[in-house]
């Protein structure tokens, strides 16, 4: 059953045109020129109940503003959404029930106050029964271990666990749905690692429906099965993740270290020559080629140390964002 | 209506809370309305001759002493400060986090205010419970039990009205993107408007006519000459009649720019 099911969903911005200097603005004030920028181009997509979905693109590809359409704080130009089976822009009470938002650079919680305050503000507006509440809560003090987090000042906590307490406020009314826009931004790896185990936990428990975006790799690979990649307002690929290096898993990476220096004519002549940083040279040859090539370089280049690697996801990614592989 | 008057009582309290956190800001800010009195008690005593029983207009030396302590008084109870919140909410974005939850931006903002000032409030009105005593035994000016009660009546429509008149003008964040000095602007306009620098006597009669049909006399001057007894008692009905059309005016136009504002934003985006 599809819990969010978007269907050519748009939005664009107007703008003003701004150049610099005095005589510019000046002119501004008198006649501006607008400029609409189309963020999100007529994107489709469907999420099954429990399905926890990557949302990836490089900034400004238009990922927050779909996500902010769909918690309803947002209203599209044209095409349709429905979450819950509700039209989120129409803020329905029912629905704003049972979503939540955790955005990593926005704060819900009152920073002067313990977050346990803003705990107990959210147990009112959510109308949750004081038992029902004891009983989340202490569940997820359990869980996120911030038993002692709860009686000091927000602001006297550090960003990873502020950023913990935040998801912990977001969850308290057990959302069928839950929409994170970089929840894991500015935090160590070790905070990073905490909050992606929390979020697979929620999902296998709960059963609750994620959408997260990140810029961090390492969050997309550890929680999502799913991934839609998005681009200048478009999507480029939705489908398995395993599927993003599919195309690329029919090529490896070559990494040569010399004993001495080679220049980089020399390198040039070779296929799948990619970059010469200091002694070391990386290539990208096919995998039937491999053996072939690794011989050559072995015989022809002062070669002390070879390794031969899958190409990193992010080069996957990188591909389909510059089109350059089919789309999932 | 358990859980709305949950929610509310909740906003309330965090205000509150938040309040108390910060303890020596709330004491500097009742110090610092020490000061207008004193000014305008020097400048009005160098005005009156001394021992003349001369009026100016139309109040004798004690009256305009106990108008300036009372409408001083009056103007911290109702004073906001919210709009700044609001602001920062509609340019930051910081709305969002609101819009996607069950419970209304107004109320949550009136009531966490509420909480914010209770403590400020709570003082006050022991200022004003002495000032009623000086009134009645120093001043010789008699305040009535009925008097009274229409003066607390008057203070929750003073509030409801500037609470409204402010939430207008924070508004204006929906399509200004640097207001702070509005704020500014608007609230020396406004307290002037409503008397609580001077009485709108003053001004003239031309003048006091026009002030006295707007909505912002209400704020100040209806109150503190409800509790002075200068507002004859057949009057006062009209007045208070007035002021609910204001509310009432006001909050539609409340209504008009938050759906209007909302749009904008939620178009704009953050």
């Amino acid at each position: 059953m599809a819990i969010i099911e978007v269907d050519r969903l748009s939005r664009s911005f107007r703008y003003y045109e701004k150049q610099g200097g005095l005589g510019a603005s000046l002119r501004n004030l008198v006649a501006r020129r607008t400029l609409v920028r189309e963020a999100v181009k007529g994107i489709s997509f469907s999420i099954g109940e429990g399905e926890v979905v990557g949302f990836l693109g490089p900034n400004g590809a238009g990922k927050t503003t779909t996500l902010k359409m769909l918690a309803g704080i947002m209203h599209p130009t044209s095409g349709a959404a429905h979450v819950l089976g509700h039209v989120p822009w129409q803020r329905k009470k029912d629905l704003r029930m049972r979503i939540a938002i955790v955005m990593g650079q926005r704060s819900q919680l009152w920073p002067d106050l313990p977050a346990v305050e803003s705990f107990e503000l959210n147990r009112a507006i959510y109308e949750i029964e004081r038992a029902e509440y004891s009983r989340v809560l202490g569940e997820l003090v359990e869980l996120f271990d911030i038993g002692g987090l709860l009686p000091v000042q927000v602001r006297r906590l550090s960003l990873g666990e502020r950023m913990k307490l935040e998801i912990v406020a977001a969850l308290l009314h057990k959302p069928r749905v839950l929409f994170l826009d970089e929840p894991t931004i500015g935090l160590d790896l070790l905070s990073q690692r905490t909050i992606r185990d929390l979020v697979r936990t929620l999902n296998q428990r709960y059963r609750t429906t994620v959408m997260l975006t990140s810029h961090y790799l390492s969050d997309i690979e550890d929680l999502c099965e799913r991934v839609i990649l998005i681009n200048r307002g478009t999507i480029v690929y939705d489908g398995p993740l395993t599927g993003v290096n599919a195309t690329l898993a029919e090529r490896k990476t070559v990494r040569l270290v010399f004993s001495a220096p080679v220049a980089q004519d020399v390198l040039s002549q070779y296929t799948g020559y990619q970059s010469l940083d200091g002694l070391t040279a990386s290539f990208e040859v096919e995998r039937s080629e491999v053996r072939a090539f690794s011989r050559k370089v072995l015989d022809d280049l002062p070669v002390v140390d070879l390794t031969i690697e899958e190409i990193p996801l992010e080069e996957g990614i990188a591909a389909l964002y510059r089109g350059e592989l089919p789309r999932g | 209506m358990g859980d709305v008057a949950a929610k509310y009582g909740r906003s309330f309290s965090i205000g509150l809370r938040g309040a108390i956190e910060y303890r020596l800001n709330f004491a500097f800010s009742i110090l610092s309305a020490v000061s207008p009195v004193v000014i305008q008690t020097a400048l009005w005593t160098s005005l009156y001759s001394p021992g003349s029983g001369e009026t100016l207009f139309g109040f004798t030396y004690a009256q305009m002493i106990a108008y300036t302590v009372v409408a001083n008084l009056v103007s911290r109870l109702v004073r906001t400060g919210f709009e700044y919140e609001l602001n920062t909410d509609i340019r930051t974005g910081g709305l969002d986090r609101y819009l996607v939850k069950p419970i209304g931006y107004f109320g949550f903002r009136l009531f966490v205010f509420l909480g914010t000032k209770s403590t400020q409030t709570g003082l006050t009105l022991v200022l004003l419970a002495i000032a009623t005593w000086v009134l009645n035994a120093v001043l010789g000016i008699p305040v009535s039990v009925a008097a009274a009660f229409a003066f607390a009546a008057s203070l929750v429509v003073a509030f409801l009205l500037n609470f409204l008149i402010f939430w207008c003008v924070g508004m204006a964040g929906f399509w200004l993107t640097e207001i702070g000095f509005l704020f500014e602007a608007a609230r020396i306009v406004i307290i002037t408007a409503s008397g609580g620098i001077f009485p709108l006597a003053v001004f003239g009669p031309t003048a006091q006519a026009a002030l006295n049909m707007l909505p912002f006399r209400f704020t100040i001057q209806f109150p503190t000459e409800l509790l002075c007894g200068r507002i004859p008692t057949g009057q006062i009905a009209a007045d208070f009649a007035l002021s609910f059309v204001w509310i009432g005016v006001l909050t539609a136009l409340a209504r008009a720019l938050w759906s209007a504002g909302i749009r904008r934003f939620a178009a704009v985006g953050s």
